[in-house]
């Protein structure tokens, strides 16, 4: 009797937190960060070919601020695109915004960076000028910058992406190489470390 | 002797002072130059275009700023309904269509280097300024084909787009100028679940579709706008992708799902 009373109450508590927890994740990361930081820039590649897709969505890569408003630059590829296309997206107090600069060719690496700079964050895609963003919703350094990989929707999606030279600049305007592990992978997906600064996203 | 050295000195000085004054009055007349009539008056056109469309400008300025090439900046402030720090549903499809008219004004002889929108809310504080550099003209020009279809076959072929759980209450599409269409999608969702349900698989369905009229049946449409609420009326998407530009601007009520574009994770 008490192990039968036992196995519901074990049952119980099972369905309940069953109940609170998500199911199941609908976005998969891969990344590292760094803290304490006025700006963020990778070398991000692409793969050799058109990587898989699960149904729907895609997959994205990217260097970013965080918390609730944020600024992020990378490359996004999704079904019914032919190449990877580099972005700039922002949320400013509610304002969504997402730019894209022509292609990115398959096995290829671009420049991706963003830095504060006199009250706005600068982002700059190849060396070239995209946006500036000046809002006080967004942070302000020295804060936590990120560099990641991001599969949307369906895990079956092929993840193969080279992060290098990842650099975080500090309050003098120097940029210096990674040197933090916050490293952090959702399975399936995982990571090869060569250093904090270089890194291969791949999956499932 | 020593008063002529320092006599020629003062004479060198004086010149030399009188040179820079000279120089730095040439550079800064024509860096005024660069702003001539013409350029106030496409900005003036563009103006009226955004106020003839609902976009409630309050100011335009156009102006030299040398971080840009050509060093030209064209700033507009969008008077926001919004009370506190957060835009209002409407502002961001707003800065777009700014973004639009100003970057193709370029084909009509507008010579800038970047665009600011800035937005102030109703206590005239300014909640967003953004800065970004114009769209390439010679790429704007070819986005222009006229489209190969009718108004009414193409909206039939949108009708048709999978609602994944939500009502697509109605399609509205409209030909502009340029030969291209503008449509828009009137979406309802029981509640903010059924839309957190459905919406990623419509926002990719709906991209999907349009791109593949677009490439396989020379539709053209140039732009779209998805416009979602709940069965009380409240709004949880105001959605324009402009896909001549390459932007895609919202705004989205805080409980909508973030799963169907990049963002940042939760740490």
């Amino acid at each position: 009797m008490k192990v039968k009373l036992f196995s519901a109450v074990v049952l119980l508590v099972a369905f309940l937190v069953a109940l609170v927890q998500p199911i199941s994740a609908s976005t998969w990361y891969v990344y590292n960060y760094r803290t304490s930081s006025y700006g963020v820039q990778a070398d991000i590649s692409t793969p050799n070919d058109a990587p898989y897709l699960g149904d729907p969505d895609g997959e994205s890569n990217w260097v970013s601020t965080l918390g609730d408003y944020w600024v992020q630059t990378g490359w996004l590829y999704y079904s019914g695109s032919q190449y990877a296309l580099p972005y700039v997206e922002y949320n400013t107090n509610s304002d969504y915004d997402l730019t894209t600069y022509g292609t990115q060719d398959w096995y290829d690496f671009k420049n991706y960076k963003i830095y504060y700079y006199n009250g706005g964050w600068l982002v700059y895609i190849d060396g070239e000028f995209e946006i500036g963003i000046f809002s006080n919703s967004l942070p302000t350094p020295p804060t936590t910058l990120m560099a990641s990989s991001e599969v949307h929707d369906s895990s079956s999606t092929e993840l193969y992406t080279v992060f290098q030279s990842v650099k975080w600049m500090n309050s003098s305007g120097t940029w210096n190489y990674f040197d933090q592990n916050n490293f952090h992978a959702d399975s399936p997906y995982a990571y090869n470390r060569f250093y904090d600064w270089w890194f291969l996203n791949y999956g499932p | 002797m020593k008063r002529i050295i320092i006599a020629a000195l003062l004479v060198v000085t004086i010149l030399s002072l009188g040179s820079a004054v000279y120089i730095s009055k040439v550079a800064y007349a024509e860096s005024q130059n660069l702003i001539s009539e013409d350029q106030q008056q496409i900005v003036d056109e563009i103006t009226q275009n955004l106020l003839q469309q609902g976009v409630p400008v309050v100011s335009s300025q156009i102006k030299v700023d040398s971080d840009w090439n050509p060093s030209v900046l064209v700033e507009y402030t969008l008077q926001s309904s919004s009370e506190n720090d957060k835009v209002s549903s409407d502002d961001p499809i707003y800065s777009n269509i700014i973004g639009h008219e100003v970057n193709f004004a370029q084909l009509r002889g507008l010579n800038v280097g970047a665009i600011g929108v800035v937005i102030i809310n109703s206590q005239a504080k300014v909640i967003v300024r953004n800065i970004r550099k114009v769209t390439d003209k010679e790429f704007l020009s070819t986005t222009m084909k006229p489209s190969e279809m009718n108004s009414d076959e193409l909206a039939a072929l949108l009708e048709n787009v999978p609602a994944f759980g939500m009502y697509l209450d109605k399609v509205v599409v409209s030909q502009i100028e340029d030969g291209t269409f503008k449509s828009t999608f009137n979406i309802k969702a029981a509640d903010v679940d059924a839309a957190n349900s459905g919406m990623p698989g419509f926002m990719e369905a709906l991209r999907s579709n349009i791109m593949e009229l677009n490439r396989a049946n020379g539709a053209q449409i140039s732009s779209y706008i998805v416009d979602l609420s709940d069965a009380k009326g409240s709004t949880l998407l105001k959605y324009i992708n402009d896909l001549q530009v390459g932007r895609q601007s919202w705004w989205q009520s805080d409980d909508l799902t973030q799963d169907w574009y990049p963002h940042p994770p939760k740490l």
